[in-house]
């Protein structure tokens, strides 16, 4: 019961300094579920929420919803885990959470496509494509929902290498245009002010670097997943 | 390596065999391109994705110098739920600055950053007291937003308000003023970014800075709105504590101007109160279920000498629906401005008459049972609710809110099937509100006359009565002569009465028995031939001739005359005394007896069928032959009917009014609540209905196609044969005496104890259906000369000018979503998912191709003068094509489901799903004249009154909001629609609104009161697009019911017009009693 006396400490997620445990480190899914538990835990949240946001975009857009829907999809979804975990209905005994997300995208893309299908109107909705043929088997779903992890998985692993202290500005650069955009050795190297030799050196060091991160994450989703 | 090595180095090759660490070498180089190889074109994607969850927190080091582009980073000020501040320098004005470097994991997609990056212009653009300017905003050098703007150097509010205004210490109203003060330049501010199209929400104190001299500034406009986190604790960041219900649950309502009203409104309690209004600390569930479902606690009950008016703006602001509370910041801030200039403010707290209106409308058609508990409990309310405001009010006021209750609840009665209340209870409003019904019916442009014309229309919409009119005398027989197409009725004196089908009353016979006579007349079923039979005495008269045919003539009072024949040649006399079984006939002429039939009690009537006079007689259900049929001139019974024993109830009813078609094939009559249809093909297997009433009448209309019935209840159905689907079902309000239908004229006539009806007979037949192919039409226009063009989900468009058969050209490869004349007829406009606008000759001939390849299009329209058509489309762009002049593409934010020209063509509104955002363009430059906020939903559809002051606006709200064209203001809005708005029209009067929507009603509303008319049924489903036809006598809608619906109005008008005369002959019949305080008619519960 508040009283006159003093205003209560209010519930506050602030971050502050100390806190930033989870900073950097490789959750694995069974800790950030554990952290989604406090809800002081606002680190948590935003690592679920960066870990299966782009998941659930990617696998709302394989089952060819438009861009905005499919980030509106993802958004439903996470909210809705949010609000079944809270209440207690998702529980680890219970199944994979990715096949709790995957039901929860499942679920909501066919109330989508129900609801637009119904009420096709030039108001704001797009034509949702129909669910694979046998309304997406489980297997089916469950593949593409793998696809779209590994991207997500790579996707978060280049943002760590690129994150890595002590990387000189040249080496991503140089990583960035002989592996991802596929210029010839020499060029790069002209670019970069180094000679053909780093530009092979970096490429298959940072790879390595690339791979054990990768690795690393993947093990952190599979656990628990 | 190893190709190269395997391939044209056979020395390396070998060296790799040998040699370990080479070996490891190439297999780690192996596995990158293998790793390469399965990643493939995933690498570039992730590359750019840059999906970085974590780069925020710990003891960073502050960042390199450069890293922020334009500024130099001096110290970190503080970290929040959205990144790290620093204090800086801009390096090229030296002037500090603020930098908020954003987590870096925001902005993940195109569409977000494009978004962030259009709201922080708007907000950038900001010149306010009391908003920290935005400076700039990009990207640093690794990739994260950032954010610059003035640096202020002050205290959160809550910690200013605690240090300079305590609770102890300082006179309560000097302090709620001083705080009030504060908090009205807050919401001043708020409201100004409001108008500008950016939302807060994160209000809270920490947001908000006050400087050494009191001057609040607000924080963090357009950062919150763009940072679209994903799971409900990520939209608030930190502080769920001052977060709207409806940030937690969007069952609750979608996030708009009101959100952040809710913040401002808990900010201000917490300075006034230094507590929270519920518990906010606890776990994160517990404190979302504060928010939603825990009344604050008031604030006078923790500082018991706030000033009541201060209370209440705090708790309207804090209400937990949003549509309770200020529509805006601005609205907020003036009810603030009121209160410290001394002026009454514009908040009310909830009232009981509030609460039960809500219960009422949520129980919208109930059981009539629920209905009048309910409608007791509002009465009572409403009456509880005037009686208080009298003491406030004048009489008129009272006056004007008791009419308003009245017809409120006569709709509801209307709606629930009490149908007779309902009706005297609209019409003694209408007589009240000195409504005409001469020209301007329903149009004439004042508020109480209008509203009581359209409840009145649609009442009939529903109840398509004609006319009514008061028998002078108890009717006997009511009919309908398909020759003059009248209604007749015979009454109880003798006397036929006649009307015309528009209620004029036509002639009537003198009384064939005097006033103090005790004698029966019993008249033909043509209404032609009359018998009188007095004690002792009989006459038989033709009416028509005004001749005597036989008598006055004695006659055995034993012998009662039942029926007379349509031919005037004979006279039945049916018994059913146990003591007399036998039917008798007589010659009408010599009254001889000419037949007489044994068989047990039984009743029967005269029928002509094929043109042939025949009697039917029929008995009870014990009867071995229910239904005898017997022709002249010997009367033997020519064929008989037995109630076949499945049918045949245990008990004995009587077998009533046996009726057969006119062309004989088919014989129906009633067994107490059942109706029994025999056919001659096959008589022992006849269909029957059971019923919920029991069935008192039953008559074929001429084609024999329809069966009408009338119930004891009073209900007449009106049935097609032989599958008998109701057509009409018609609540009469006394038990049927007589009926008579006649499908040709389109009419039934009921007869009941005290007056005669005309229905039309039919299922709304105010309303024409134009049939269209299978599918869902989205938009429907009309030409000034009466043209009609439509556009379906199949790219079709339909075209139907006046009677020439119905044109169908395939115009659109995707659903057309907009179509329209243009203002001379000359041409038809359409628009289509397929990115194409066309112009077609009404003759279904393509005239031009505007533009092909655009986005979806939605919306597309002419102006007046046809020298500029606009489109809308779902990318968010606005494209104006005129003459002489370049395309012109104005982008918003949002898409653009509608647009509309204002009358001069000068501005054109632009509806958007920006929150419900609608902007009004200059039609020439595309330069933002007005931005008119407040539905806080996608707005679909928008409207100029034909005198160009009024733009109408609508959405998925379910709210009509009314705006001044001029300056943008709003004014009115309707509340209370069922349904989210698609379409909406005005009619050329500019007196009403029509408005569509996600249901089957066309709702008419008056734009000027703000106030919701009628509700007309049309369609099964959805409705898409209205428009009205120049005259404004005929209103087009369009929807998923693939067809075209035409509503009459003039049909309507007909029926208010046709009825007025018994209505007024009623009130000049009661004019010695003043109607109660209730208004009501006849009902004694309401007395």
């Amino acid at each position: 019961m508040n009283t006159a006396s003093g205003l209560k400490s209010c519930y506050r997620l602030e971050l502050r300094a100390g806190s930033w445990e989870w900073e950097m480190q490789t959750r694995t899914t069974t800790q950030l579920i554990e952290g989604l538990r406090d809800p002081a835990n606002n680190e948590a949240w935003a690592g679920f929420e960066a870990r299966y946001r782009a998941v659930l975009i990617g696998f709302a857009r394989r089952l060819d919803f438009s861009a905005d829907d499919a980030e509106e999809l993802a958004q439903h979804a996470l909210a809705e885990f949010a609000i079944s975990y809270r209440n207690g209905r998702y529980e680890r005994g219970r199944g994979r959470l990715s096949s709790w997300l995957i039901g929860i995208a499942r679920n909501l893309a066919s109330d989508i496509r129900r609801r637009r299908r119904g009420e096709h109107r030039a108001g704001g909705e797009s034509l949702i494509a129909e669910l694979p043929a046998g309304d997406a088997e489980d297997e089916h779903l469950s593949r593409v929902w793998a696809k779209e992890r590994d991207a997500a998985i790579l996707a978060e692993a280049m943002g760590r290498l690129r994150q890595s202290a002590r990387m000189e500005e040249h080496t991503m650069r140089a990583f960035e245009l002989f592996v991802v955009r596929g210029m010839p050795a020499p060029a790069v190297a002209a670019e970069c002010g180094i000679d053909v030799d780093s530009v092979y050196v970096i490429k298959n060091r940072l790879i390595k670097r690339l791979r054990e991160i990768v690795r690393e994450l993947t093990s952190a989703y599979d656990e628990g997943e | 390596m190893y190709a190269v090595a395997g391939g044209a180095y056979p020395a390396i090759a070998a060296h790799v065999e040998m040699c370990a660490g080479c070996r490891a070498a190439a297999e780690e180089i192996r596995e990158n391109h293998q790793f390469l190889g399965s990643a493939g074109r995933a690498l570039a994607t992730a590359f750019d994705a840059r999906l970085d969850w974590s780069t925020v927190g710990g003891s960073h080091p502050l960042p390199a110098d450069g890293t922020v582009p334009g500024y130099k980073l001096v110290g970190e000020i503080g970290r929040g739920g959205q990144g790290v501040v620093y204090k800086a320098f801009q390096s090229d004005t030296n002037r500090p600055a603020a930098v908020k470097m954003l987590l870096a994991g925001a902005f993940a997609s195109g569409r977000q950053r494009r978004r962030f990056k259009r709201e922080i212009e708007i907000a950038a653009g900001f010149r306010h007291p009391a908003i920290v300017t935005v400076f700039d905003a990009g990207a640093t050098t690794d990739g994260r937003r950032f954010v610059a703007m003035e640096y202020v150097s002050g205290v959160p509010l809550d910690r200013f308000v605690r240090q300079r205004w305590p609770l102890e210490g300082t006179a309560p109203r000097e302090r709620t003023r001083r705080i009030l003060m504060l908090i009205h330049e807050i919401a001043d501010a708020v409201g100004y970014a409001h108008a500008s199209g950016v939302l807060h929400r994160d209000l809270k104190p920490s947001n908000i800075l006050v400087d050494a001299d009191g001057k609040p500034r607000v924080l963090d406009f357009g950062l919150a709105r763009s940072i679209e986190g994903v799971t409900m604790t990520n939209e608030f960041a930190g502080t769920p504590a001052f977060a709207a219900p409806e940030q937690f649950s969007e069952e609750l309502g979608s996030i708009g101007p009101r959100t952040d009203v809710y913040a401002l409104g808990l900010i201000l309690y917490v300075a006034l109160t230094q507590a929270h209004p519920y518990p906010c600390d606890g776990a994160f569930a517990e404190v979302s279920r504060q928010v939603i479902a825990t009344e604050p606690l008031p604030p006078s009950r923790l500082v018991p000498r706030l000033p009541s008016d201060a209370e209440t703006i705090v708790l309207k602001a804090l209400a937990k629906d949003a549509s309770r509370r200020y529509a805006s910041a601005a609205a907020f801030a003036a009810d603030i401005e009121d209160y410290l200039n001394g002026n009454p403010i514009s908040a009310r707290r909830d009232s009981a008459v509030y609460v039960l209106r809500r219960l009422a409308f949520k129980h919208r058609v109930p059981s009539l049972a629920m209905l009048l508990v309910a409608l007791t409990v509002v009465s009572a309310a409403i009456g509880l609710a005037i009686l208080a405001r009298d003491l406030d009010h004048s009489r008129r006021d009272a006056e004007a809110a008791l009419s308003a209750g009245n017809i409120q609840r006569a709709r509801l009665m209307g709606a629930a099937g009490d149908v007779e209340n309902a009706e005297s209870i609209l019409w003694t409003e209408a007589m009240r509100s000195g409504m005409s019904t001469g020209e301007s019916l329903c149009f004439a442009g004042r508020f109480d006359a209008d509203r009581s014309a359209w409840s009145l229309m649609e009442f009939y919409s529903r109840v398509p009565r004609r006319f009514r009119a008061r028998s002078e005398a108890i009717p006997v027989v009511a009919g309908v002569d398909p020759v003059n197409a009248n209604v007749w009725v015979f009454d109880g004196r003798g006397s036929r009465t006649t009307w015309s089908l528009d209620g004029r009353r036509l002639s009537r016979t003198p009384d064939l028995i005097a006033s103090t006579g005790k004698s029966t007349p019993v008249v033909s079923s043509n209404g032609r031939f009359a018998a009188v039979v007095s004690s002792d005495s009989i006459t038989v008269h033709d009416l028509d001739s005004g001749r005597v045919i036989s008598g006055p003539a004695a006659w055995p009072k034993s012998v009662s005359i039942n029926d007379v024949s349509p031919d005037g040649r004979f006279l039945l006399s049916t018994t059913a005394r146990s003591d007399d079984s036998m039917v008798r006939i007589f010659d009408a002429g010599t009254l001889e007896m000419v037949a007489q039939l044994p068989g047990g009690p039984r009743s029967g009537r005269f029928q002509v069928v094929e043109d042939r006079l025949q009697l039917l007689l029929s008995g009870d259900t014990r009867s071995e032959v229910g239904v005898s049929l017997c022709e002249p001139p010997d009367w033997k019974s020519l064929s008989e009917l037995a109630l076949p024993t499945a049918i045949r109830p245990p008990v004995a009813y009587s077998l009533r009014s046996p009726t057969r078609s006119p062309n004989g094939h088919l014989l129906a009559l009633a067994i107490e609540e059942n109706l029994a249809l025999f056919s001659d093909d096959d008589p022992r297997s006849p269909r029957v209905l059971d019923g919920r009433s029991v069935i008192n009448r039953l008559c074929f209309d001429e084609s024999g196609n329809l069966l009408a019935t009338g119930l004891d209840d009073g209900t007449v159905i009106v049935r097609r044969v032989p599958g008998l689907s109701p057509v009409l079902s018609v609540p009469n309000g006394s038990s049927t005496v007589s009926l008579a239908a006649h499908s040709g004229l389109g009419v039934i006539a009921v007869a009941d104890a005290q007056r005669i009806t005309v229905y039309e007979c039919a299922d709304r037949p105010w309303l024409e259906r134009l049939e269209s192919l299978p599918t869902t039409n989205q938009a429907v226009a009309c030409s000034q000369d009466g043209r009609i063009a439509w556009g379906d989900d199949l790219g079709n468009l339909h075209i139907r000018n006046g009677v020439e058969p119905q044109r169908v050209v395939a115009a659109h490869a995707g659903a057309i979503t907009s179509v329209e004349f243009a203002p001379d007829g000359s041409e038809i406009l359409t628009a289509s998912h397929d990115g194409c606008i066309h112009v077609w000759l009404p003759d279904g001939v393509l005239a031009r191709t505007v533009a092909t390849g655009l986005p979806e299009l939605w919306s597309a329209r002419y102006s007046a003068d046809r020298t500029t058509i606009a489109v809308g489309d779902r990318a968010g762009k606005v494209h104006l094509y005129a003459r002489e002049r370049p395309e012109q593409v104005v982008e918003l934010l949002g898409r653009v489901p509608m647009v509309a020209f204002t009358p001069d063509g000068r501005s054109l509104v632009c509806c958007t799903t920006n929150w419900g955002g609608v902007i009004v363009l200059d039609a020439a430059s595309g330069d933002v004249r007005h931005r008119l906020q407040g539905h806080g939903k996608t707005v679909r559809a928008a409207a100029c009154s034909p005198d160009g002051t009024l733009i109408v606006t609508g959405g998925d709200d379910r709210r009509v909001r009314v705006w001044s064209a001029e300056s943008g203001a709003l004014l009115k809005t309707i509340e209370g629609l069922p349904w989210g708005v698609f379409d909406l029209k005005f009619h050329p009067s500019g007196n009403v609104l029509f408005v569509v929507g996600r249901g089957p009603e066309v709702v008419v509303v008056d734009p000027h009161a703000g106030v919701e008319l009628a509700a007309l049924k049309v369609h099964e489903r959805s409705i898409f697009s209205i428009a009205i036809s120049a005259d404004g006598n005929r209103v087009f809608t369009s929807g998923q019911d693939h067809w075209i619906g035409i509503i009459d109005l003039d049909r309507l008008r007909s029926y208010i017009r046709g009825n007025e005369p018994f209505w007024r002959s009623q009130r000049g019949e009661n004019s010695g009693r003043v109607p109660d305080a209730a208004g009501v008619g006849t009902n004694p519960q309401f007395r």
